[in-house]
């Protein structure tokens, strides 16, 4: 007997195990099964991203505050002890010192920490050709850090388990919390970069690893510190140093390294010069780590030493001078698109305020003008200048050039996008000047012998312009979180065209901004 | 989707002019350095105080400034003495650096420093001021306290 025909009469039925209902139509696209942790390319960038916008809105919030506490030092101060069932009695310290270091922490830490991560982590695959190694570590980074810093920006204000210092409040297990961010970041930042065909690193891969680098020397020095039993006086001269290698190293670091990115794109054009580009890079890398000895001023150090270390501070001015001569030669032929809300105008900005801090700091460092305004409202004013100014500006470049990009939205800003620029341009201005020009009253006074009561009341002035510019840096970070939600929100999808494609071929919209 | 795209240079050299703006600052800077070598720092403990008020150095110096004569005119800018056969002021806090307080300081070991400047009580009469002023007159006992204060924190 032949057994073919049974055989396919088994073939014929055996298909009717699914309903054919529940097949998905021929017209509609597969549905994609998404993990918890997300993993597609730009994901942990995203997430940086909105993670850095809210804390702008937090930081500025915290910065008004500061403000409050100078003019108001009685009413807005509270020191208590609570008493907790487990914890026992717990002192809580909202002063001027605690809520100025809050806000430096939340700021330096918060915002631009975030979205020079977000930049590190957008900006490394786009450069090198190969895929970020990977988001899922780029998103561990994210809570590592931002766990770390919440807790670390709320541990302020209990004086028994905080640190001191400007950027070094952090408790040590925080610290610890924030090197393995960093270290994460670093890691992904450094595959990526060893599965890249082998060249010289473009220069702003250069300032993010050295950048990268020496912020987790810092946190581990600080943290370090914290462990160690050391005196006061040793203590407080490793909290400043850490504090200013922050400063050069990290902010300053990711303001160039993202500016060097962002202004090429953005204007089409090619950069200027790499040979200026990448002596920036050498300066910068040697005169950041000795304008960091110019913080250690005490007796105990040899005057020589801090002498060299403000030379250092003043020859920071040469690098950035290279980086942004490169960077507005760069611009050449585009000048026209800083009168519009944009990429280019926040990068112009940001250059603007990248020379101005740093000839502020130069003159700082002078030890006549250290002798006056060093204890002052003066370093504050300039180090708003660096921060508020030229690297917020670098960044929210960065981030008008990068959302549309990650969210895949055809975006060309709103007024809300004016509010921004503005807001945090005249609001920085205004905060930056009046508290330089209340350091130097400050300084005068001293100087003069005047009282306590005397100084206080002719600071309230200066403090009152400090705090209207605070609200609006507030109003325009405000701005700036909202125009990412509208961007997702109510701006088309769209994908950006392919390098060396033209928009009509890869089906991008009409005038949608070019690959990259 | 994104593709890399390298970001292209115009020029790999560095022109004259942006050498010769970056020799000026190391020229500036190289100066600076020659012409601070020496000196002293002043303590870095000396933070603003918490209420937004001077700190105590910044009110001892204020008092410094203003007492007549300034302490700086003998004891030197940074009180470390050398301008006169005024001592140095650093390291006071661990007793006096001069013989002919050695006596005030043993019977009076917290309070010697402040008497002194004072210079008005009868604990310090009969004691060879060798060229020190007598401070009570013009300064208050609370600014002596202060710069004592800040005088013990000079090391």
């Amino acid at each position: 007997m032949n057994p073919a025909p049974n055989v396919r009469r088994r073939e014929l039925r055996a298909p009717m195990a699914v309903n054919p209902k529940k097949l998905r139509p021929y017209t509609e696209p597969p549905k994609v099964r998404r993990p918890l942790v997300p993993n597609a390319p730009g994901s942990a960038a995203t997430t940086f991203l909105v993670l850095s916008l809210l804390w702008l809105v937090a930081a500025t919030g915290i910065g008004l505050l500061w403000a409050g506490t100078a003019i108001f030092p009685d009413r807005l101060s509270i020191a208590l002890d609570l008493e907790l069932p487990i914890i026992g009695v717990l002192s809580v310290d909202v002063s001027r010192t605690t809520v100025e270091a809050g806000f430096a922490s939340a700021l330096v830490f918060g915002w631009l920490s975030n979205a020079a991560f977000a930049a590190i982590l957008f900006i490394t695959p786009r450069i090198t050709g190969a895929r970020l190694e990977n988001d899922t570590m780029g998103f561990g980074a994210a809570g590592l850090w931002n766990v770390g810093v919440a807790a670390g920006v709320a541990a302020i204000y209990l004086p028994s388990i905080s640190g001191t210092g400007l950027l070094t409040s952090f408790p040590w297990l925080v610290d610890g919390l924030l090197l393995l961010g960093l270290l994460t970041v670093f890691g992904a930042f450094a595959r990526t970069i060893m599965g890249a065909p082998r060249q010289l690193p473009y220069v702003s891969l250069l300032f993010f690893g050295v950048g990268l680098l020496a912020a987790m020397g810092a946190i581990a020095l600080v943290a370090g510190s914290s462990l160690l039993t050391l005196d006061e006086t040793a203590k407080a001269l490793v909290n400043a140093f850490a504090a200013r290698a922050i400063g050069t190293y990290w902010v300053l670091g990711a303001t160039l390294g993202v500016l060097f990115y962002v202004v090429p794109r953005a204007t089409a054009n090619a950069l200027a010069s790499s040979g200026m580009a990448y002596l920036s890079w050498l300066l910068w890398a040697a005169f950041a780590g000795l304008s960091a000895v110019g913080a250690l001023v005490d007796p105990s150090v040899p005057y020589v030493i801090t002498t060299l270390g403000n030379a250092g501070t003043m020859l920071l001015v040469a690098p950035v001078f290279l980086a942004v001569a490169t960077l507005a030669l760069t611009i050449h032929g585009r000048w026209s698109s800083i009168l519009s809300t944009g990429t280019i105008a926040f990068a112009a900005i940001s250059m603007a305020f990248l020379l101005g801090s740093a000839l502020l700091e130069a003159i700082g460092a002078l030890r006549s003008v250290q002798a006056l305004v060093a204890a002052t409202e003066w370093p504050m004013g300039a180090w708003l200048f660096a921060t508020l100014g030229s690297a917020t500006f670098a960044l929210f470049a960065l981030a008008d050039h990068a959302a549309p990009r990650l969210l895949r939205r055809d975006w060309g800003g709103t007024w809300m996008s004016d509010v921004q620029l503005w807001g945090v341009l005249v609001g920085t201005t205004i905060a930056g000047l009046a508290l330089m020009a209340g350091g130097i009253a400050h300084g005068s006074l001293l100087s003069q012998a005047a009282t306590a009561d005397e100084i206080q009341s002719t600071l309230t002035w200066f403090w009152l312009a400090g705090a209207a510019g605070l609200g609006l840096v507030a109003l325009g970070g405000l701005a700036s979180l909202v125009s990412l939600f509208l961007m997702y929100t109510t701006a088309r999808r769209a994908e950006y065209a392919v390098a060396q494609e033209s928009p009509a071929a890869s089906g991008a919209p009409a005038g949608a901004p070019a690959a990259h | 989707m994104t593709v890399h795209t390298p970001i292209e240079s115009r020029s790999r050299g560095v022109p004259g002019w942006a050498l010769g703006i970056t020799a000026f600052v190391f020229l500036v800077g190289a100066v600076y350095f020659a012409g601070n070598l020496s000196g002293e720092n002043p303590p870095i403990v000396a933070a603003p105080s918490p209420s937004g008020g001077p700190s105590v150095e910044q009110q001892a110096r204020a008092i410094i400034a203003k007492a007549i004569p300034s302490c700086v005119v003998c004891h030197g800018d940074n009180l470390a003495g050398g301008v006169t056969n005024a001592p140095t002021l650093h390291g006071i806090a661990s007793g006096p650096t001069t013989e002919n307080l050695a006596q005030l300081a043993a019977d009076n070991p917290d309070t010697w420093i402040h008497l002194w400047i004072d210079g008005t009580g009868p604990e310090v009469a009969g004691i060879e001021r060798l060229g020190m002023p007598a401070f009570g007159d013009q300064l208050t006992a609370d600014e002596i306290d202060t710069l004592v204060e800040y005088l013990k924190t000079l090391q």
